[in-house]
């Protein structure tokens, strides 16, 4: 069930008050319950994937740690990830695969007829196996320790707030906590008050921001005449699209934090104002932190990293990159997207010193202006790079890139851009959402975040906020029974 | 003390956002549909004596101010634009839950239709909590829909763009569910069929006809059929064929209405009789205005058939 749709909105509450009157012992047991009920209630045969990851990666746990000889904990750390992998493998990337081995063949004459049958993606899989395989991996290196009780380890991997598009959790935070579970003092006000509040802000940035602004970017890149939209047009809607999966993701996130911490759970933040990066290596410090982590963790340093030599480190960083965009869908626009993002991350780091050169020489200081410089560029690479993240295939990705390429300022006075699903009055709603967002960012960007200082005001502020905020998002949010609920777009990884 | 206090703010933002959503609620619904089942959600319980039921073709006909004066009782028009028969058969459940009137006419014009609903909104956002509501968005509206029927803000939402003045206002128009227009065109003379000629009427029309005459039946409610009279969209061949088959539908309720002891007025029969003049009693092709709609009630009424 989406986070934007009625039937959460009842299971939700529901879930809370059974969760804060039952004994302390059966919490466990409850979110267990309400968190494989949460993902079933897509397909039900979706369960058995997720149990099938979880038992295979609390086996894998359970051995690696009785086996007392290293070719025993490899052995089982192997299988453990083939299993896990291997599924993610066969339900997200053997249609890719068999794509490209028919195109290799293809290219030395060889024909080769692909086999017939298609599975359904199950939502978030690639989130909770890498979450579950983290946590036997952490095992095996000993900076984990084995969860003993397996319905304790099945709702670290399972629950429900950050199942299907994260944060993607390590074992040191979200599994202590859960063993802790019935430690938690549930009726904390100013706790809860801060989860509602979380929760209210991530609706605003996925209904008010990201649903309008999709309403643009879906006529221009998901019409066939796409390629008769030139200069402005596609610019926008580029831009509009930065937004839109910005704050679909970092919407997604803050409700699984807020609806985690109403529980008296803290997930980790996905998101530190990405677009205020100043380098592409800023802003993949800035952007879908846990998933970033995990490549640094699980495959840049074991890789080497940065220790053996710069050729090797700049080839490690090409294959997390290609990885990061394998991992966010399997077709050759989101490879090539991966691609670009770590040839500009090479690029960034390999020129860092004659950049600097450079700025000094022109007499560029760290000051605002220069920050703003930075910001704006990185921006625009960004940008360029969502083309082909959001584009249907390479060739639309490059035409649209392309017909940016032509001059057509009128189009924003001449009533063209309000042919594109935004009217006058939706642009003027899309603005004021926008102003709002970036003072928000402005203020978490200086490590002054909002949010939790509306919790320390007093009782009719706080009240009038979260009324004011839920008529927003009533009002001015994109749903209804002639929209149909946009999927979070990370559902789909 | 502390904790009463802690639960008394709470209590009290609560009370802010649901007043306030409900008022959003009625300021954001579509006053032009809804105000009709509105109005009749407002009256005193049990005290209308006639219900008129049907489409537009129903409140574009009948004048319940006339009807009050010159039979005394009371009477509220629970019709709506495109009110199907199947709505229909709600609107009779609604009448009779909320009202249990004498008698209930219905206007079946529709029964030439073979649609399940064409406007659900007009029809049920406005009606009053009852089982009709339930049963009827149980059974006509698709399953994925239906929450937008029970919570109306996620329909008209998108409404802020177009509030007027009188969205924000409280006191509601037509409260007998009068429609009165004063638009007038000139109608083009359309053909009328024999009595005697008739055609089978859809099936989802006739089975909700008859469940219908059931339900009055069983609460002991009389219901009379009549038929509006209108003429052709447009004046060509197909349209003049489309017309004549309708009317052979509705000729076929004479039988049903035999079948069933009831009394049926097709007034396309009655057309000399009434005194239409093409040239002054129509607001568009296939509706009275307000002149049409008085000569029509007036006959009715002359005439007993509403009585």
């Amino acid at each position: 069930m989406m986070f934007n749709t009625l039937g959460f909105l009842v299971f939700f509450p529901i879930v809370i008050a059974i969760y804060f009157i039952i004994p302390k012992k059966v919490r466990v047991y409850w979110l267990l319950i309400a968190s494989y009920y949460f993902y079933m209630s897509w397909n039900v045969g979706y369960g058995t994937l997720l149990f099938a990851s979880t038992f295979t990666t609390y086996l894998g746990g359970l051995i690696i740690s009785k086996v007392r000889n290293k070719p025993g904990k490899v052995t089982a750390l192997i299988v453990t990830l083939l299993c896990n992998f291997g599924m993610l493998f066969v339900f997200k990337y053997f249609g890719f695969f068999t794509d490209v081995v028919i195109r290799i063949s293809e290219s030395f004459g060889v024909t080769l007829k692909a086999p017939e049958f298609s599975l359904l993606l199950p939502m978030g899989i690639s989130f909770f196996t890498f979450q579950a395989v983290s946590y036997t991996i952490d095992v095996y290196r000993d900076e984990s320790v084995c969860e003993k009780h397996f319905f304790k380890y099945a709702l670290f991997v399972s629950f429900f707030p950050q199942l299907v598009a994260g944060p993607i959790e390590r074992s040191g935070n979200l599994l202590k906590q859960i063993k802790d579970c019935a430690n938690i003092k549930l009726w904390n006000a100013r706790r809860v008050y801060e989860g509602a509040i979380l929760m209210l802000y991530g609706y605003i940035l996925k209904m008010i921001i990201s649903d309008r602004a999709k309403l643009f970017v879906d006529k221009v890149y998901d019409l066939d005449g796409y390629a008769a939209y030139t200069g402005l047009i596609p610019i926008i809607a580029t831009i509009l699209f930065a937004i839109q999966i910005y704050c679909d993701f970092a919407g997604y996130t803050y409700i699984a934090m807020g609806a985690a911490k109403v529980m008296g759970f803290q997930l980790m933040d996905n998101f530190n104002t990405p677009y205020f990066a100043t380098s592409i290596t800023d802003f993949w410090a800035r952007w879908h932190i846990s998933l970033t982590n995990w490549f640094r963790d699980y495959v840049y340093i074991p890789l080497g990293g940065n220790r053996k030599g710069k050729l090797r480190k700049y080839i490690n960083i090409f294959v997390v990159f290609t990885l990061s965009g394998l991992w966010h869908g399997a077709s050759y626009t989101f490879v090539f997207w991966g691609v670009l993002h770590g040839i500009l991350r090479i690029v960034d780091e390999a020129s860092a010193k004659v950049r600097d050169k450079v700025f000094k020489f022109f007499g560029a200081r760290e000051n605002f202006s220069y920050r703003l410089f930075r910001v704006m560029g990185t921006f625009i690479f960004v940008c360029l790079a969502w083309v082909f993240f959001r584009a249907r295939h390479m060739d639309q990705a490059l035409d649209i890139i392309r017909n940016m390429w032509h001059w057509n300022p009128w189009v924003l006075h001449d009533g063209t851009i309000f042919n594109f699903g935004l009217d006058a009055k939706e642009w003027n709603v899309m603005f004021a959402a926008l102003a709002f967002l970036t003072i928000m960012d402005c203020f978490k960007y200086k490590k002054k975040d909002l949010l939790p200082k509306v919790a320390e005001q007093g009782w009719i502020f706080k009240g009038l906020v979260l009324v004011v905020g839920i008529l927003a998002v009533v009002i001015f949010g994109i749903y209804g029974p002639q929209y149909d609920a946009a999927s979070f777009i990370y559902f789909q990884f | 003390m502390k904790k009463v206090f802690k639960f008394f703010k709470i209590i009290l933002i609560l009370a802010l956002l649901v007043f306030l959503l409900i008022r959003l609620n009625y300021v954001l619904r579509d006053k032009e549909y809804a105000s009709v089942q509105d109005n009749f959600a407002n009256l005193e319980k049990d005290s209308v004596d006639i219900v008129f039921v049907g489409a537009s073709h129903c409140f574009c006909s009948i004048d319940p101010y006339m009807i009050k004066e010159k039979t005394g009782k009371e009477v509220f028009v629970l019709s709506t634009s495109a009110q199907t028969v199947p709505e229909s058969y709600y609107a009779v459940m609604e009448a009779i839950e909320i009202q249990h009137p004498k008698t209930i006419y219905m206007e079946v014009q529709y029964c030439v239709n073979d649609f399940t609903i064409v406007m659900p909104h007009s029809f049920f956002d406005g009606m009053p909590n009852c089982k009709a509501k339930y049963l009827g968005i149980k059974d006509l509206i698709p399953k994925d829909e239906q929450s937008s029927f029970y919570i109306n803000l996620g329909a008209y939402h998108t409404r802020w763009k177009n509030l007027k003045e009188k969205d924000y206002q409280s006191n509601l128009t037509a409260p007998m569910g009068e429609y009165v227009s004063n638009d007038v065109i000139y109608q083009q003379p359309f053909p009328i069929v024999p009595m005697e000629e008739t055609e089978q009427m859809p099936e989802i029309s006739r089975k909700y006809l008859d469940r219908i005459i059931e339900l009055c039946r069983e609460n002991d409610v009389e219901l009379v059929l009549f038929c509006a009279p209108y003429g052709m969209l447009y004046v060509d061949e197909d349209q003049e064929k489309l017309l004549c088959s309708q009317q052979k539908i509705l000729n076929s309720i004479y039988d049903i209405a035999e079948e069933n002891g009831l009394e049926y007025y097709d007034m396309f029969h009655e057309m000399d009789k009434i005194g239409i003049d093409e040239a002054t009693d129509w607001k568009d092709t296939q509706h009275f205005n307000a002149s049409g709609q008085q000569k029509f009630t007036a006959y009715m009424l002359k005439k007993g058939y509403i009585r």
